[in-house]
């Protein structure tokens, strides 16, 4: 940057001498110009001072830096052996010499994970994966031609993990490979050529997280049949309840599902009855029913994280759900987190809050959506959940008098954040809590 | 060459025009100037037209004291503690333009030593500053709108916690 008076100039240099965070708050609200600085030295200092004992960096969606301030890192931090820059679309990108730095100081990298396509370039990953071919387990970027990274996969013989954009087309793909060790694939966008290339992978794969599917209901219920190692997927979309059955039939080691696309209560018994090994289940229904719910709880054992929401197409409306609710509680004896979403009042009374408030004895999260019908569900079940720490209140019909003075009767709660119907939002932390 | 182990007098010229006569081994502190020398361009009188002769004097100071080589163990000691003693009371100039300047000096110089000094010395008056003083203190325009300076402000508020 060129400075423009001897005030700047001098500011500029003596930035990373103000180590005092309050003083290089102040610094970064003098202008625009030194907002930026004080962002990129941040990194700087960082890595300066400690870039040789730096083992792990994960910096989330964040901005405020640059390329230059990823350069520091590549600089000094040669010990690094996880990487990741999630999210972060605002980086200001000047140059790509950072990767290629990293890629040649640093020999020891397991993870590495960007995701934003504009600071990365397909030469500089393959002399990273060359360089670190001992070491790369897990490698996530966004959008990319995996015929133009062949090599850096040739290379990265112990990758494990990898997760990208593919852009390719089909015939681009033709001879590329996958690491013979790969076993989790995210990101992934799915239509008919890139599942091709993949389809004789799947029977060693135990994670799949797909972004964008373009199949049509055959091809992916073929997909999880060819999957009997699966521990984990978050998928887009499941083709409905036939794709519950699938996979209860065929992905016994299931731990994690998640889906974005409308199910109903049958395919939910479907999965429960199969998959009895899940711990986490997040499930966007037409309908529900208490049936379903008690499955959940006859079955699932192990389950510590059940969400659920009610879709905007609603199925039938079934009977009040707190026999069901009472049933799961029961069963799932580890669960930790519940929420529940019900788009419309009355599927939940206040007695499934009372429940709730008995038997969800091991949760540390609740968030509830339009659920109870009146002040007292919420005073009862502020009578037990002794273990709760937050609590989610939306459209749910409490006033807020009663929400501050009964729920921290709950020793172990430590924050509360409400919106009720008409619109008034509420954060409320528990008093002299300390962070 | 500039190889000789007599102590060459290298001459340096002020952007004011002024001359200053300094032994080699004494100017090599300052990397630009032993770029220079090392380039073979120091046979005539070296231009610096970023520095005053006011900052250059003070400047060779600091420099011809860092050059003393103390003559045994027991020397060494005592030495450090002087010069310690001498970079403090260094810092201490009656005009703040006078240490801005030394910061800009030993930039282009390229004296570490120097620029860390005088860089810690205007980072330690900074402290506990409001972010007006410090805009005065620079000559600095605040260019944020107010909304901005109010989210940064917010963004600060939860750095480091």
């Amino acid at each position: 940057m060129a400075p423009t008076n001897v005030g700047e100039e001098v500011l500029d240099l003596v930035i990373p001498y103000i180590h005092n965070v309050e003083d290089r708050n102040s610094v970064s609200l003098v202008s625009r110009k030194f907002y930026e600085v004080d962002g990129i030295t941040h990194l700087e200092t960082l890595a300066r001072t400690r870039g040789k004992d730096l083992g792990t960096l994960k910096i989330k969606k964040c901005k405020g830096f640059s390329t230059d301030g990823l350069r520091h890192v590549s600089k000094y931090c040669n010990q690094l052996r996880t990487l990741c820059l999630g999210y972060c679309y605002h980086i200001k990108v000047k140059d790509a010499i950072w990767l290629h730095q990293l890629a040649l100081n640093n020999t020891g990298l397991e993870r590495f994970h960007v995701t934003n396509r504009h600071i990365y370039n397909a030469e500089d990953l393959t002399l990273l994966a060359t360089n670190c071919c001992n070491s790369l387990i897990s490698l996530k970027i966004g959008a990319c031609y995996l015929s133009k990274l062949g090599d850096a996969f040739r290379y990265a013989v112990r990758l494990e993990h990898f997760g990208g954009d593919i852009c390719d087309a089909e015939s681009e793909l033709v001879g590329f490979r996958f690491p013979p060790n790969i076993r989790s694939l995210s990101r992934m966008v799915f239509s008919g050529t890139q599942y091709m290339s993949v389809l004789p992978l799947l029977i060693q794969i135990r994670k799949l997280k797909l972004v964008s599917l373009d199949l049509d209901e055959d091809e992916q219920c073929l997909l999880y049949k060819r999957c009997p190692n699966l521990e984990v997927l978050y998928t887009v979309d499941v083709c409905g309840d036939t794709g519950l059955q699938v996979i209860g039939k065929f992905c016994k080691k299931l731990r994690k599902f998640a889906n974005n696309s409308l199910v109903t209560h049958v395919g939910m018994i479907a999965l429960a009855k199969g998959c009895t090994n899940l711990e986490c289940l997040d499930v966007i229904l037409k309908d529900i029913s208490n049936e379903a719910l008690e499955c959940v709880g006859t079955h699932l054992k192990n389950l510590r994280d059940f969400r659920i929401r009610l879709g905007k197409e609603d199925g039938i409306t079934i009977l009040p759900l707190d026999y069901g609710v009472r049933a799961m509680l029961m069963g799932c004896s580890k669960l930790e987190r519940l929420d529940i979403t019900l788009r419309r009042h009355g599927r939940l009374t206040d007695v499934g809050l009372e429940f709730i408030g008995k038997y969800g004895v091991n949760l540390r999260s609740l968030s509830l959506e339009c659920v109870g019908n009146s002040n007292a569900g919420l005073v009862k079940l502020s009578r037990g959940c002794q273990n709760l720490r937050k609590l989610k209140l939306f459209g749910c019909p409490f006033s807020k008098l009663v929400v501050t003075s009964f729920v921290f009767n709950i020793l172990s709660l430590r924050y509360v954040w409400g919106k009720s119907s008409d619109r008034i939002a509420l954060a409320l932390t528990r008093p002299q809590f300390e962070l | 060459m500039s190889s000789s182990s007599s102590s060459k007098m290298i001459e340096l010229r002020s952007s004011d025009g002024e001359t200053f006569h300094v032994e080699e081994t004494v100017v090599l502190q300052s990397e630009t100037i032993k770029q220079m020398i090392d380039d073979d361009c120091a046979n005539a009188a070296i231009p610096l037209p970023n520095v005053t002769s006011m900052t250059l004097a003070k400047v060779i100071e600091y420099i011809k004291k860092h050059a003393e080589k103390p003559k045994d163990d027991d020397d060494k000691k005592v030495a450090e503690e002087d010069l310690k003693k001498f970079d403090a009371e260094f810092v201490k100039v009656d005009q703040e333009s006078m240490l801005f300047d030394l910061v800009r000096a030993a930039n282009y110089l390229n004296i570490k030593s120097l620029l860390d000094l005088t860089c810690q010395a205007v980072a330690d008056s900074i402290k506990d500053l409001s972010v007006e003083e410090v805009r005065k203190k620079f000559n600095i325009q605040n260019d944020f709108t107010p909304e901005e300076e109010a989210k940064v402000r917010k963004e600060n508020a939860w750095a480091f916690d």
